[in-house]
């Protein structure tokens, strides 16, 4: 229980730090940590899969996607990059709202009826069995989209940058 | 794991603030990508409530559609910081030209 309560707390202060913070490169290194956070607490929940996958995939290649584009576009007028003070009242009411409402769907629903040692730890087997039989359809959508997002941004990026001959080796 | 639940709820929420009031563009996706996180925190939390593996594909095809929305809106910026030069979300209009 001790380490559930350590793992929300990371997992709460790096995530505001994301969106305190008006530097771009201290949001994606908070974002960074609070992904290695969240696989412990997939770690925590029996799907050891998944948090696998989250530390390879969010933290290893999005998270520092992010920070090597950072670093690229060099940008250093950043205190200037603050938030828009005019939409902040709705947009709090709004997410105030939101959070409440979801609150309410928690304490209403009960939802806590399996505890720590009877939670079902998930097989990598049944996983991509599942996977592979019900939900093969859209696997294959899914690797049809990646292959889309590869043809999109090679093909916009070639155009911003310009009609390089030497770009068309690659 | 009661705590888990509000713990996601409280995520997406601050993603959702962060990417409607930040005005940098980079920032503004990793937001998203914040609450992209939660609501995969949600499905295997519904995995784990009500045993059923479904949600847990969910999951995989949230991170496939988190990576290939994390390359495109990053060559959209790097594409716009050719252009004109910033990445404040601000300056950014189709018919600037």
């Amino acid at each position: 229980m001790a380490i559930d309560i350590l793992l929300t707390v990371i997992c709460s202060i790096f995530a505001l730090v994301v969106v305190i913070s008006s530097n771009p490169m201290v949001s994606a290194f908070s974002l960074l940590t609070m992904f290695v956070a969240m696989a412990g607490i997939f770690f925590q929940l029996g799907s050891t899969f998944i948090s696998a996958i989250q530390v390879l995939v969010y933290a290893g290649a999005i998270a520092i996607l992010f920070i090597f584009v950072l670093m690229l576009l060099n940008i250093d007028d950043y205190k200037k990059h603050l938030s828009r003070n005019n939409v902040k009242p709705i947009v709090g009411i709004v997410s105030a709202m939101v959070l409440l409402g979801v609150f309410s769907i928690i304490i209403t629903n009960n939802f806590d009826y399996l505890s720590k040692d009877q939670l079902p730890q998930t097989n990598m087997m049944d996983l991509f069995k599942e996977l592979f039989e019900k939900y093969l359809v859209p696997f294959e959508l899914a690797t049809m989209l990646l292959l889309a997002s590869v043809v999109t941004v090679v093909s916009m990026l070639k155009k911003s940058l310009g009609n390089n001959e030497d770009g068309d080796q690659a | 794991m009661i705590i888990y639940y509000y713990l996601a709820a409280f995520l997406f929420c601050l993603g959702l603030v962060g990417a409607l009031t930040k005005k940098n563009l980079i920032s503004i996706l990793l937001c998203i990508e914040l609450m992209l996180s939660a609501v995969n925190l949600f499905f295997v939390l519904f995995s784990k409530t009500t045993g059923n593996i479904d949600s847990q594909i969910q999951v995989f095809f949230i991170i496939t559609v988190a990576a290939a929305e994390a390359a495109i809106g990053i060559s959209i910026i790097v594409s716009l910081f050719k252009k004109i030069n910033t990445t404040e979300s601000d300056e950014v209009s189709i018919q600037s030209e």
